[in-house]
């Protein structure tokens, strides 16, 4: 105190004195101030499959009149597997990952001067899994991605997964936010993402609107977001051979129009309920250039009439326009004095065919000044988009005739996002104030999912049969976050 | 307690009264909403009359009473209590000993009535032993006062419960308002019409009820705390010598030539308070020390 | 069936309209808590969704549905 009354006037002094008698309240009015938030994530899949870091930074500003701006910057970099789209057989069967032009030709060089896995596939040795890689011009300038190649041979009766997966994203996005006269709020926004072969640029707007002294919102938003995709080795042709790799170009587009409007109702002290119905139309190009699909026959994988020493593959092909709308009812109950129950229902259909609903709950409980813990539970389903299939049956879906392949279909994937599936995740996450001003996260989540698709008969001994027809993905992840406030 | 509660409302103001703290305290909302001025009002008068509760020295059921009746006996405190001493502690030092919140115990000799009933120097001897912070052990949130002490709150009380009813509003209501205990004050502005809050300084009437001052003070207010300390209705008179009510703890007299009423303007009303009763401890050198702070201030002599 | 949900849906929002008093601003003192927040961690949702999104075939709903990745 001595201290005090040497450096500071009395009057500062009694300034001081007094802000700590009346509390923060005082000196926080208007809630003007920096708030950043940081966290990593680190996911994984279980048997090797991707596994992600991800940091991210998220920085607010609120003025005095209560607009603010938003800064958020997530990197992300994956490796690891993912399955390529082709079935699981009883045979060992080898795939030369997506490359750049160049390996168009060293496909077939790979296929018969990797060892152990020449000519052939009719001696599978078991467990092979051979990896060859070659690496092509490491020039930067160079804009045709990666200019990796990568050969590999799939151990029978494993679940195909390209074992190249290897990307970085870095993601940018700016908000801003503004209270307006009577009681409308206005909110723009862009955001600009870029990884190896995917860039995207969207820009975004929404107005809200306050009723019933702030007990009622309505609100209004349109996003715009435009997309290019530059795959590496070239943008294949849908339902062509995968060893021909006929591409169809260099790059494609696709353009994504949202539209969103929500209303958030104050049902009473402790019930706050938000109700949105999204429209979400995207055209161009939705395919996804390194998923593939098996072609079989009677349950048997076929040579390719076109590359001869390989079995038939054939690059998916999805339809160029997609419309979803989506219901999505939040419920937030605050239980006691500082306990809360969300809960929250999403219904989502498409033109594809996908039909899925998601249930999520979280409980925060706060257990002291200083701890809470939130439990999290959430169940999700869907059904198959109309031309999921985890394979395609010659005479049905392909015909091979004089060599030359033709399909039946106009649209093909055997992507497991397009399956029929449920998932479970189950969550914890442990809070830790610091202060008012800042607090320590850390989070768990583990999520599983169950195949739910019809099972394409086969016929009995053939290649494919008693083999899964669906990658049931499991995975963890755990998120480490700070926030704090100045 | 009285639970009464008035409102009133005006062609552009709503305006709602309860007795509390010894006083009218009363809020005046810059809005025609009368049901939310009562709504809030309500709030105030729950939360004033918490605060009275909480640490008025007239009770025997709080913390205060607690305090005083421990006898030496060392005294767990709440957090707001705590707040409370701590901050009298820092005034204690940042006034030299001035203001003191164990000062309360001369009260028991000196009745400001009106009247010539000034004790004699052998009673106020007896009580001096019992004054002074520098005798309390405070370590928050463990007070240990010596036997036969006390402490009294009310010195800031009321400026305490005119900020925080200040706040509690300030949190739910986004137009102009008043928060008025007795003359303590705290405003919110300016109002609606562009104009300020106009603010009457009581006048000061003299010994005889005549106006001392013949034009009130008007003061405009758009932000901030106002109070004043002063002796209109309490004092002693003896022998033509006027007492005021306002004690040094140092010597248990009253102060000595200290102006007749001080108000000052400070951000918050528990600085104006405490910033127009230091003035009034310093007696002659109050207006001297006012304007070394750089307080806004009116004074009457 | 689209149809039939959005009315049901409808019907729901016109209750919520209607079927209450309006919360005075001095009754949310527990609205105004963090955790009372409708996205009370923003950064987790979005990591969450973001995996979502690059598992399943749905995606936004809460908000704008979410893109800006080539890995769907």
């Amino acid at each position: 105190m001595q201290l005090i009354n040497k450096k500071l006037s009395f009057s500062a002094s009694l300034a001081l004195a007094t802000s700590t008698l009346l509390g923060a309240n005082t000196q926080v009015n208007a809630e003007e101030g920096w708030q950043a938030d940081s966290a990593v994530l680190i996911y994984n899949e279980n048997n090797g499959r991707v596994s992600a870091i991800e940091p991210a930074v998220n920085l607010r500003r609120t003025y005095e009149d209560e607009s603010s701006i938003n800064l958020r910057v997530v990197y992300d970099a994956l490796t690891g597997a993912s399955p390529n789209g082709a079935a699981s057989a009883s045979v060992a069967q080898t795939f030369t990952s997506a490359s750049g032009s160049a390996a168009q030709t060293a496909n077939a060089q790979a296929m018969t001067s990797s060892s152990g896995s020449t000519s052939r596939q009719v001696t599978p040795s078991p467990n092979v899994n051979t990896i060859v890689t070659h690496s092509y011009d490491d020039d930067d300038d160079d804009d045709e991605g990666e200019g990796h190649s990568t050969t590999y041979t799939i151990a029978p009766s494993d679940i195909p997964l390209d074992p190249s997966f290897e990307d970085s994203r870095t993601t940018v996005s700016l908000g801003w936010t503004k209270p307006l006269e009577d009681n409308y709020t206005v909110n723009l926004g862009g955001s600009y993402s870029t990884e190896g072969d995917f860039t995207s640029f969207s820009v975004n707007g929404a107005v809200a609107k306050d009723f019933n002294q702030k007990s009622t919102t309505l609100s209004a938003g349109l996003n715009l977001e435009f997309d290019t995709v530059t795959p590496n080795g070239g943008l294949p042709d849908p339902l062509t051979s995968y060893a021909t790799r006929n591409t169809i170009g260099e790059s494609d587009s696709k353009n994504v129009v949202d539209t969103i409007v929500g209303l958030t109702q104050v049902i009473n002290r402790r019930w706050i309920t938000q109700f949105n119905i999204s429209l979400s139309q995207s055209s161009g190009h939705h395919s996804d250039p390194y998923k593939i699909l098996t072609v079989a026959d009677q349950g048997n994988l076929i040579t390719d009439p076109e590359n001869a020493g390989n079995y038939l593959y054939l690059f998916e092909s999805r339809p160029d326009n997609r419309q979803k709308l989506s219901l999505y009812w939040q419920n937030k109950f605050a239980i006691m004095s500082n306990n809360v129950l969300d809960l929250s229902y999403r219904y989502m259909t498409d033109d594809w065919g996908i039909n899925s609903h998601t249930v999520d709950a979280t409980f925060h409980w706060q257990l002291s000044d200083s701890f809470y813990l939130e439990p999290h539970a959430r169940y999700y389903e869907q059904t198959a988009a109309d031309f999921y299939t985890p394979f395609l049956s010659l005479g049905d879906d392909v015909v091979i005739n004089s060599g030359a392949i033709t399909a039946l279909v106009d649209y093909a994937s055997s992507d497991p996002r397009l399956g029929a599936f449920s998932a479970n995740t189950y969550g914890l996450k442990m809070g830790f104030p610091l202060s008012d001003t800042r607090e320590l996260s850390l989070s768990v989540e583990t999520y599983q999912q169950q195949d739910k698709n019809i099972r394409k008969e086969v016929a009995a001994g053939s290649h494919l049969d008693g083999q899964s027809q669906f990658a049931e993905l499991s995975a963890n992840w755990v998120q480490l976050g700070y926030s704090v406030r100045w | 307690m009285d639970y009464c509660l008035q409102l009133t409302q005006t062609s552009d103001l709503c305006r709602v009264r309860f007795p509390a703290m010894a006083s009218t305290c009363e809020v005046i909302f810059d809005t025609t909403d009368s049901t939310l001025a009562l709504a809030l009002g309500q709030l105030v008068q729950a939360e004033t009359q918490r605060i009275e509760r909480h640490l008025s020295r007239y009770r025997d059921d709080n913390i205060i009473f607690q305090i005083n009746n421990a006898n030496g006996v060392a005294v767990v405190v709440d957090d707001e209590t705590a707040d409370m001493l701590d901050f009298a502690a820092t005034l204690w030092q940042l006034s030299n000993g001035l203001f003191d919140i164990t000062s309360g115990k001369l009260r028991a000799i000196w009745r400001f009535d009106g009247s010539d009933n000034v004790p004699e120097q052998a009673a106020i001897d007896t009580i001096l032993p019992l004054i002074g912070w520098q005798k309390v052990q405070w370590q928050r949130p463990t007070l240990t006062l010596p036997a036969g002490m006390e402490i009294d709150l009310g010195g800031i009380g009321k400026e305490y419960a005119v900020d925080k009813a200040y706040d509690l509003v300030k949190s739910q209501f986004k137009d102009a308002f008043l928060v008025n205990f007795g003359g303590d004050l705290r405003v919110q502005g300016p109002r609606k019409n562009g104009h300020p809050w106009q603010v009457g300084i009581e006048t000061v009437t003299d010994e005889n009820n005549n106006n001392m001052q013949q034009q009130e003070t008007i003061i405009d207010i758009s932000n901030g705390g106002l109070a004043t300390s002063g002796d209109s209705r309490r004092y002693l008179l003896k022998n033509n010598q006027r007492y005021s009510h306002i004690l040094n703890p140092l010597t248990g007299w009253p102060v000595v030539s200290a102006p007749r009423s001080i108000t000052t303007i400070a951000p918050t009303c528990v600085e104006a308070g405490l910033c127009s009763s230091l003035a009034m401890l310093m007696g002659i050198d109050a207006e001297a020390f006012l304007e070394e702070q750089n307080v806004t201030y009116w004074g009457i002599r | 069936m689209n149809k039939k949900i959005t009315i049901s849906v409808l019907t729901l929002a016109a209750l919520v309209l209607n079927g209450c008093s309006t919360v005075k601003p001095w009754e949310r003192d527990l609205l105004a808590k963090p955790q009372m927040a409708l996205d009370s961690d923003p950064l987790k949702t979005a990591f969450d969704d973001h995996i979502y999104f690059s598992k399943e075939a749905s995606s936004g709903g809460r908000g704008f549905g979410g893109g800006g990745c080539g890995c769907n």
